[in-house]
């Protein structure tokens, strides 16, 4: 009797049924094996061997009621080696690879994709791979025959295919197609060596996806406004459509490769066309704008005019095309004020990281041209933005210091494990792991500008929302000062304006004081602005020293000088400071050894009456602070010819302490300017083929942009490696790392990132945070990314991750292992990385266990258990038999 | 309003089945100074695995309770380990089978989960992002031609009246739900290289459900065949 009835396959599941048609009758021709069957059953289904039998389809519909595990063991073990044949088939992906063909067409990034477009692109590569097949000849008149063949084709789509030749063969086709294309002459005509001939090869590569999106981005474009039209779509539908991802796609690869961009926008009339028909259409809103906008920094002057004659038809886009600079200047001298309000003002604000005195122009204009409506609606619209920015700035601010809180726990059970340059590593990966961080930056200097801005409105313009808006964005003062490396760089900008800035109304600088006097933590913002005002004078100086311009330090002193007011420093002593480091300059370049000493001299008087000055608070105050780097800096650079001579100057050290002691005291001076000078060393000498990884070497002007603040930052350093992390937090809480962050030295990178805790991390280190609130809150994908980016491989980084109940992580016992072992750090890290990963988790687990404290008293404990359970870690001279000072 | 369609649940830990099966194939020893870890984890299932009844809940805390106590006073941890591990099977052998297989095919690791098919998976992901879209869609054939080739062999394949039980029913059912969702992946796959728009994870998601099964499937039959040597070498004894 059978069971259930029903023949195999009546019953399928739905997506064998669907497949069963194609797949029928294959299982001869894939070899496929079918499913055993005994002996026993070898006279197929039904009861002509006497037993009651079925076939395993039937199994569907049975209802058993019984469980016989031994009864069915027949069966289960048909079932495994039929489930074992599929998950390990005699298919194989590689051996299918190894029969593929040279790969011509080639895959889609992005969102949208364009299947006719990608089918044109195979055959053409057919085309092109078959002719380039076709030729047997391989001397230099076969390739021109070659050519000749491809002349007629798309000069895109022979690029294309180009790029999916073997290099060498690639060349050959090229250099051929080159010489009998007028366009490949004209971009290429005046340089015809190797090297370029090799980046030829690199922006075909690149041409192919951008050549693909660009049509894509002219069909959209040109189509959408038509769509539009026909069927009456309300245009903020397509604020995301898929035209955004293709315009920002294109953005992103034009920044990369600004040849490549403008030879596609020249010879490709239709997409310019395509572009401007997006421009004239408001539908796709900012995000494709403000995109297209920052394409034209990128491209030809005719191609940018191109655009912008299609841009002045149409007023709203007046503020998205002022983003970029070319265009900026065509519109806003001419066409702005007259034509393009009100419309243009609203575009005008929406545009993320707009100039806000660009804002305020507007609305003065308007109020000059009797417009009160248009004047009204600015600053409405100003002050609208203000509000969004200040919100968002407070979210973000919080999130940093949250963020700020962990990082500052795994730079504290880290920093003695990793090298800086794998602390900065660490650091910059963690940190990519938090979006607000960037956000954060890039936010910065809009609220100092937009603070200024709006302080700076004239009189019937700041009513309305705006002395709320105001006092938000206030709010943000002190934190974005506290976070953020862009909000101490536009002080420095307003301090290159001239005094009063554009508006008649005082700005943000010159109301410092009554700020201090109403916000919540005035006297920290006062203090904040001025070490702002400094760092930011000293970064730039710096940068002018290192690129040779010695006489930008007079200049930025006068612009110090300008402001001193506010700064709570008298403008003549900024004077007389500037005078002195002329005169150190005269001497100095002299070379008369009583000349110099008399100057040098000058200089340090001057200085001191700086640092004498009341106003700048305590002594550990970040104005103070920063004074100091000024001050060292400005010596500096009076005193060497320049800054080549300071990188091999004997002497630099002693006459860094000679200037700072004068200013923060001999004493407490010696190790910092110790330090400056094998920072300048280091600065001057780092290269790619150093001991500096590829990546950390920064360009020099940015390596010494945040020199003089290290002068503070080294005060961190000195407390971060004497483990005392209170004077960290209130090195920190001065907020003088950010600018040492943007020096791009390690040392300074990994105290600017802890600096950058602020009060939190200060919290935690002082107790008032239990520890149990930290358990498994290290143990996530940050710490991991944290630890891969400071060259923790990624088996490894899994495991290390791994915190104690406590929220420790094995770093501060691996520290103190390395000492007990008398080896590295680094033999320790490799040693683990070189386990197994059950063999290195238990390890972990280990070492877990000497967290608490994780004395060297100890480790002869942990190394013990290590060698009893097997483990054989490295060892320099012998385990100590008493433990071992730091 | 069903709120359980809002949020998801809270996911079952599974300590206390690691907890056991390190006691039982390694022994106290094994789980070294973090034994506290591996029982705050066993506790931790306790806690959500609904599928404990509260009374035998309550047992299996005790016996972990006094473990713990024993351990920490330096005393015999022995039976109240036992006792554990004990209730736990009691526990395991009430629990309806087709419940215990499906949890075992959600706790399968990343390395049981292995295999050539789902290695070859994740090769042609990555190479259909590199537009290798021919050798792609030539893989999708050949394993879909496999699956259904070994499917309609297996499904011809005959079955004993007495084979009909619990197990080879649940096994089937297993199996076959693993075969289509496999089929359904590299359905989705082909959709995608047709649309040219590659949904990764989404592909990878069904196809890890249906390997779990298709993988379950040899684990169980592999334990069983093991539990059968165990005790013919004990009979042999």
């Amino acid at each position: 009797m059978k069971v259930g009835g029903n023949k195999g396959g009546e019953e399928r599941p739905s997506a064998i049924k669907a497949k069963a048609t194609r797949g029928a009758g294959r299982a001869q021709e894939t070899g496929a094996a079918p499913a055993s069957q005994s002996p026993a059953r070898s006279g197929g289904s039904g009861e002509s061997s006497g037993v009651a039998t079925t076939t395993a389809a039937s199994l569907d519909q049975a209802s058993p009621t019984s469980s016989d595990a031994a009864a069915a063991r027949e069966v289960t073990r048909r079932q495994a080696a039929v489930a074992s044949t599929m998950t390990n088939p005699n298919v194989s992906f590689e051996d299918l690879s190894a029969t593929e063909q040279a790969p011509l067409a080639r895959g889609f990034g992005g969102n949208t994709q364009d299947p006719s477009a990608a089918s044109e692109v195979e055959e053409s590569n057919k085309r092109v791979a078959d002719l380039v097949n076709a030729n047997t000849d391989k001397t230099p008149d076969g390739y021109k025959k070659l050519a000749e063949q491809l002349k007629d084709m798309d000069p895109d789509m022979v690029i294309i295919a180009l790029a999916e030749l073997p290099p060498g063969e690639a060349q050959k086709v090229s250099d051929a197609f080159q010489a009998r294309h007028p366009r490949f002459q004209t971009v290429y005509e005046d340089d015809e060596v190797a090297d370029i001939q090799r980046e030829l090869l690199e922006a075909q590569q690149q041409a192919l996806d951008s050549i693909t999106h660009l049509r894509e981005a002219n069909e959209a474009l040109r189509s959408f406004p038509a769509l539009m039209d026909d069927f009456n779509i309300h245009p903020e539908l397509f604020i995301h459509s898929p035209v955004a991802n293709i315009s920002s796609e294109m953005r992103e690869r034009m920044e990369k490769n600004p040849e490549i961009a403008n030879l596609i926008m020249r010879s490709n009339e239709g997409i310019t066309d395509g572009l401007l028909a997006g421009l004239k259409n408001p539908a796709f809103g900012n995000s494709v704008l403000s995109d297209l906008a920052g394409m034209s920094q990128f491209l030809e002057p005719e191609l940018v005019q191109h655009l912008a004659n299609g841009v002045v038809e149409n007023r709203n886009l007046v503020g998205d095309m002022h983003t970029a600079v070319p265009l900026g200047d065509v519109i806003w001298t001419e066409d702005l004020p007259q034509k393009a309000l009100p419309n243009g003002v609203k575009s005008l604000f929406d545009v993320s990281q707009l100039p806000p005195e660009l804002g305020i122009e507007v609305a003065n204009q308007l109020q000059r041209a009797g417009n009160t409506t248009g004047a009204s609606e600015a600053v409405n619209l100003l002050s609208q933005s203000s509000n969004a920015l200040a919100t968002s700035v407070s979210d973000n601010v919080r999130a940093v210091e949250e963020a700020n809180q962990n990082l500052f726990e795994l730079i504290s059970q880290w920093q003695g494990v990793m090298s800086p340059e794998q602390l900065e590593g660490a650091i910059a990966a963690y940190r990519e792991q938090f979006p607000a961080y960037a956000e954060l930056e890039a936010q910065g200097q809009l609220v100092i500008k937009t603070t200024d801005a709006l302080l700076g409105l004239p009189e019937g313009l700041n009513s309305g929302d705006i002395p709320n808006s105001l006092e938000k964005l206030e709010s943000q003062l002190l934190p974005v000062l506290q976070h953020t490396n862009s909000a101490t760089m536009a002080v420095g900008d307003l301090l290159a304006r001239d005094e009063g800035g554009n508006n008649s109304a005082p700005g943000l600088l010159e109301k410092v004081d009554e700020l201090a006097g109403t916000l919540e933590d005035g006297a920290n913002f006062a203090d904040q602005m001025t070490r702002a005002a400094f760092n930011s004078t000293t970064s730039k100086m710096t940068a002018a020293f290192a690129s040779g311009d010695t006489s930008a330090v007079s200049r930025y002193l006068d612009d110090l000088g300008r402001h001193g007011r506010f700064a709570g420093v008298n403008p003549h002593e900024i004077n007389r400071l500037r005078d002195a480091f002329t005169d150190l300059q005269s001497a100095t370049a002299s070379g008369d050894p009583s000349r110099i000493s008399a100057a040098e001299s000058q200089f340090r008087a001057r200085a001191d009456a700086l640092n004498h000055n009341p106003n700048l608070g305590s002594p550990s105050s970040a104005a103070r602070g920063a004074l100091h780097g000024l001050l060292g800096i400005t010596g500096l650079i009076g005193s060497v010819a320049s800054f080549d001579e300071a990188m091999e100057d004997s002497d630099l050290e002693t006459k860094l302490q000679n200037f700072l002691g004068t200013a923060v005291g001999a004493g407490a001076v010696a190790e910092s300017a110790a330090n400056l000078a094998a920072y300048l060393r280091w600065a001057g000498t780092a290269s790619p083929g150093g001991p500096v990884t590829p990546g950390f070497v920064q360009p020099l002007s940015k390596l010494t942009g945040g020199l003089g603040v290290i002068l503070s930052g080294w005060q961190i350093k000195t407390a971060l490696e004497d483990k005392d992390m209170e004077a960290v937090a209130i090195h920190a809480i001065q907020g003088v790392a950010g600018v040492a962050m943007m020096s791009g030295n390690p040392i300074a990178m990994g105290v600017g990132a802890a600096a950058l805790l602020g009060t939190a991390g200060w919290s935690l280190v002082k107790g008032q945070i239990q520890k149990v609130q930290y358990s498994n809150r290290l143990e996530n994908e940050h710490t991991e990314a944290f630890l891969r980016g400071g060259g923790v491989p990624d088996h490894a980084a899994e495991h290390l991750r791994n915190a104690d109940e406590n929220g420790v992580t094995v770093g501060p016992v691996i520290e103190q292992f390395a000492l007990h072992q008398r080896v590295s750090e680094a033999e320790v890290l490799n040693w683990l990385y070189g386990l197994s990963d059950d063999k290195l988790s238990r390890v972990v687990e280990i070492m877990h266990d000497f967290n608490n404290g994780s004395t060297c008293e100890e480790m002869p404990r942990l190394l013990t258990r290590l060698l009893n359970l097997g483990y054989s870690p490295p060892d320099g001279v012998g385990p100590s038999s008493s433990p071992m000072p730091r | 309003m069903n709120l359980n369609l809002i949020g998801s649940p809270n996911p079952i830990s599974h300590g206390l089945d690691a907890l056991v099966s390190e006691l039982e194939t390694s022994g106290l020893c094994s789980l070294g100074l973090s034994w506290q870890n591996w029982f705050q984890r066993a506790v931790e299932q306790l806690e959500t695995d609904d599928s404990i009844d509260a009374r035998l809940t309550d047992e299996l805390a005790e016996s972990l309770a006094e473990a713990e106590e024993a351990i920490a006073d330096g005393c015999d941890s022995g039976p109240a380990l036992r006792r554990l591990i004990s209730l736990y099977h009691r526990n395991q052998e009430s629990k309806p089978l087709e419940l215990r297989w499906r949890e075992k095919a959600a706790s399968l690791g990343t390395i049981q989960l292995e295999s050539r098919t789902w290695e070859d998976l994740h090769k042609a992901l990555d190479a259909s992002a590199a537009g290798r879209l021919a050798v792609v869609s030539r893989w999708i054939d050949k394993v879909e031609e496999t699956f259904l080739a070994i499917w309609e062999g297996y499904e011809r394949s005959d079955v004993l009246q007495e084979e009909i039980t619990l197990e080879s029913v649940l096994g089937h059912r297993l199996l076959r739900e693993g075969v289509e969702g496999w089929l359904e992946a590299l359905a989705s796959f082909r959709e995608s290289l047709d649309n040219f728009n590659l949904k990764r994870t989404a592909i990878l998601t069904q196809a890890e459900a249906a390997q779990r099964l298709l993988m379950v499937v040899q684990v169980i039959e592999q334990e069983a065949q093991d539990s059968v040597g165990r005790f013919i070498a004990a009979w042999s004894n």
